[in-house]
């Protein structure tokens, strides 16, 4: 599922990379309930997704885990490239762009299922950028 | 092997590429000079054309200092835009260009902007997680410094405790960055605008007390004055942000007599709520951006352009790499003579081929050490511009990009030496011993 | 060293243009005998003492040093052979001008095996001395006068102590009181050591000095004359 009790993920996508490297994977996170719910992270594979955010410095880009990100009633959380992410370390695989990945996301007390297309590698944005659904 | 290399410290995977990248001309350098001692001779005989030895280690020189002053200044210049943003966490500002406003807000390159209204602000600085949400109102300079109104809690935000004085405590007092054109005690009146186009006497007849200066942050805010919101405001004309007769300084403002701010800083309690708060603004009628996103996605952009200019840099070395080699096959027919003496009174082919390896290594290494020199002595010299200019504290230091830069030009040119050694002594003993 | 005889047979030395610069169909110098090569400029003097040090390799025929024929050998055992068995002698000296007189004269101990380095710097103090120059050993050879240079250039020939000293024209850069120096000293120290000395010269009075008088002309032996 990838909507339930008004929550709901879209636009999941990430870069293509080759195994052993980090994915960082974006998406839409919407809640339409009337309750405050907590992104905390996910797994993909039973390996875990962190929340990690964006930071920029001298010593040049820094992603942070966070405990989690309440995803106010009615609004909606945006996972992009340089602010938010959810991070699967060492990727068993290679991800091939045009291919997609199975995620799992946990938004308050429900896991939702989340099909991640896999896009060109080192893409700053989701294919669909820049035209809504 | 892989994870082996990924598990190192950084520093060690650094001094073991170098020195991997060293190793080549190392291993030469063992197997051609293994059980011989042609040094001596080798100083001999760059004592004796020591002008054209020099011409050439000058050559090599500049050309490597070229190559590592590039990649220091330009990382220089990154590492320096970043640490002036280091302090503006979050920004938000009316519906726009981030660029624009990250310019405005951070570098104080002001322009025109949109505002943020009372109510807005009084719903930012009132948004669950905000430690501070400071306005920054610029528009207004003195002798080119920028005159921009904010709050106190800021000052201390951006530069710590002052390295002089005290904070400005009513609306008509101003602190001093760290190398702006006025002194602790002085006063003076604000000119409308900046540059050219300021207005001298726009504001005449409206003066500001200095109390205090910064301690530089090493940002353009070090040549600026900052000054209460407050004060903006009432220079030009506009309610104060709080209700009349009231002379205080600083939040909270009310929300429908405050007169708008270009910019809000917001510095957020906790690390995660910085991104609930740009999620949170980030809607119709406001924009919220985290400067660094903005200046990594500009410097990813510049990345390409870096990526072009280190690819010109190793090129231009290859090419150098190249003259150097030729260069050394023309030096080799200046000692040729000495050369076929040595051969003559009975050296082996493997101790002639040593004298001209040993002294094409010592020109190379020379000219590359001294190019490492000039590269840092280069880098600072245009950073040291580049700070007056800009405000910007670039601090070009050489680092392992360079030394890698540097190591690998050394390896390869001390291998490629080994064409004029070969050529050496393929020449003909008697003509050059009669020459 | 035993000082080795010299036996050179159907010698022949042919330019690239295919000029026969050297005709020697046979030529033997005993151990220990002193030679003067004479003969117009072009008669194929220095290419017949270059083709008995080895610096030129002859187009046929042997050149047979103590048994040993040098023709065929690769050029490091060539070098390996002048560096153990001869001492070239060159009308201009061929020194380096930024080393001492000690320096060039011991020049072979730069690529000799480290063994033998001491022995030959030692050698190589020994014969400045014995040539006057004993204590100008540490000067930078650009101060020292032509005769002074070719003595220089004599200790270096000897330093490692050859058997054989071939030298070419080695007076012709001297004036006439440095030139009788120097060419008694070489027979001197030829006569002393039991050394071959084999000398191309156009210098009468050091031909006259030689034991034997042999003439070329057109890469042929014309004459050969003993005492």
């Amino acid at each position: 599922m990838s909507e339930a009790n008004g929550l709901r993920v879209l636009h999941a996508w990430t870069p293509a990379i080759t195994q052993g490297a980090d994915a960082l994977i974006y998406m839409d996170v919407e809640n339409t309930s009337a309750a405050e719910a907590m992104l905390q992270g996910g797994t993909a594979m039973d390996a875990p997704l962190d929340l990690v955010g964006f930071s920029y410095g001298t010593s040049g880009d820094t992603w942070t885990v966070l405990p989690g990100l309440p995803v106010p009633a009615g609004a909606e959380v945006l996972l992009e490239p340089k602010v938010l992410a959810l991070r699967w370390q060492a990727v068993p695989m290679d991800l091939v762009e045009g291919a997609e990945l199975e995620v799992m996301v946990k938004v308050g007390a429900e896991v939702l299922e989340a099909h991640v297309e896999i896009g060109a590698a080192g893409a700053t944005a989701h294919s669909h950028a820049g035209h809504g659904h | 092997m892989a994870d082996l290399w990924a598990n190192l410290p950084p520093l060690a995977q650094d001094i073991l590429f170098a020195l991997l990248l060293f190793c080549p001309g190392l291993i030469a350098g063992a197997v051609v000079l293994r059980g011989l001692r042609p040094l001596p001779l080798v100083g001999a005989m760059l004592r004796r054309f020591a002008p054209v030895n020099l011409l050439f280690v000058a050559l090599i020189a500049v050309s490597v200092g070229l190559g590592v002053g590039l990649l220091a200044q330009e990382r220089g210049l990154r590492q320096g835009s970043a640490q002036a943003a280091e302090k503006f966490d979050l920004i938000v500002a009316a519906p726009g260009s981030e660029v624009t406003v990250m310019l405005a807000a951070v570098y104080l390159q002001a322009s025109d902007m949109a505002l943020v209204t009372g109510p807005q602000y009084a719903e930012i600085a009132g948004a669950k997680g905000v430690a501070l949400a400071a306005p920054i109102a610029f528009g207004d300079s003195h002798l080119g410094a920028p005159v921009v109104g904010t709050t106190t809690d800021f000052v201390t935000h951006l530069a710590g405790p002052l390295a002089e004085g005290r904070l400005f405590a009513t609306a008509s007092e101003a602190v001093a960055g760290a190398f702006a054109p006025v002194t602790v005690g002085e006063t003076f009146s604000p000119a409308h605008g900046h540059g050219a186009a300021a207005e001298g006497d726009a504001h005449a007849g409206f003066g500001y007390m200095v109390t205090g200066r910064m301690a530089p942050t090493g940002s353009p805010w070090d040549r600026a004055i900052l000054v209460p919101v407050e004060g903006v405001w009432q220079v030009h004309g506009l309610s104060n942000g709080h209700p009349p007769g009231e002379t205080q300084i600083g939040p909270p403002f009310a929300p429908d007599l405050m007169p708008g701010t270009p910019a809000v800083l917001v510095h957020a309690t906790e690390l995660w709520a910085n991104y609930a708060l740009k999620s949170q603004f980030t809607r119709g009628d406001l924009m919220a951006f985290f400067p660094g996103t903005v200046l990594s996605q500009l410097h990813g952009l510049m990345g390409d352009i870096r990526t072009a200019m280190s690819v010109m840099a190793v090129l231009t070395q290859v090419l150098v790499t190249l003259s150097v080699v030729i260069g050394l096959v023309i030096l080799v027919r200046l000692i040729a003579r000495s050369l076929a003496l040595l051969r003559a009174i009975g050296a082996p082919l493997r101790f002639v081929f040593a004298v001209v390896w040993a002294y094409s290594a010592a020109l190379i290494v020379t000219g590359a050490g001294l190019g490492l020199a000039l590269g840092w002595v280069a880098a600072r010299a245009i950073s040291g511009v580049i700070t007056a200019r800009t405000d910007v504290l670039v601090r070009a230091a050489l680092s392992w990009p360079e030394v890698h830069l540097v190591a690998g030009f050394v390896s390869l040119t001390l291998i490629l030496a080994l064409l004029p050694g070969w050529l050496a002594v393929r020449r003909p003993l008697l003509a050059d011993l009669r020459n | 060293m035993a000082t080795p005889a010299l036996l050179v047979e159907g010698l022949r030395v042919i330019s690239r243009e295919g000029q026969v610069l050297v005709q020697v169909d046979r030529l033997a110098v005993p151990a220990g005998q002193t030679v003067a090569l004479r003969g117009a400029s072009g008669a194929g003097k220095s290419t017949l003492l270059h083709a008995l040090s080895g610096l030129v390799r002859p187009t046929a025929g042997r050149v047979v040093w103590g048994g040993h024929d040098i023709a065929g050998l690769t050029e490091d055992a060539r070098a390996a052979f002048r560096r153990q068995t001869l001492g070239l002698i060159f009308q201009d000296c061929h020194l380096f001008e930024e080393l001492s007189a000690q320096g060039n004269a011991a020049l072979i101990s730069a690529f000799a095996p480290r063994a033998d380095r001491a022995a030959l710097r030692d050698g190589a103090a020994q014969w400045l001395a014995a040539l006057g120059l004993g204590k100008a050993g540490s000067r930078a050879v650009d101060s020292f006068s032509g005769g002074e240079r070719q003595r220089i250039a004599v200790a270096r020939a000897l330093a490692a102590g050859p058997p054989v000293i071939l030298a070419d024209e080695p007076t012709a850069a001297l004036d006439r009181t440095n030139a009788d120096t120097l060419g008694a000293d070489l027979v001197a120290l030829a006569a002393a050591g039991g050394r071959t000395l084999i000398t191309v010269t156009h210098d009468a009075p050091l031909a006259a000095r030689m034991a034997r008088t042999i003439t070329l002309a057109d890469g042929r032996i014309v004459e050969d004359s003993h005492g």
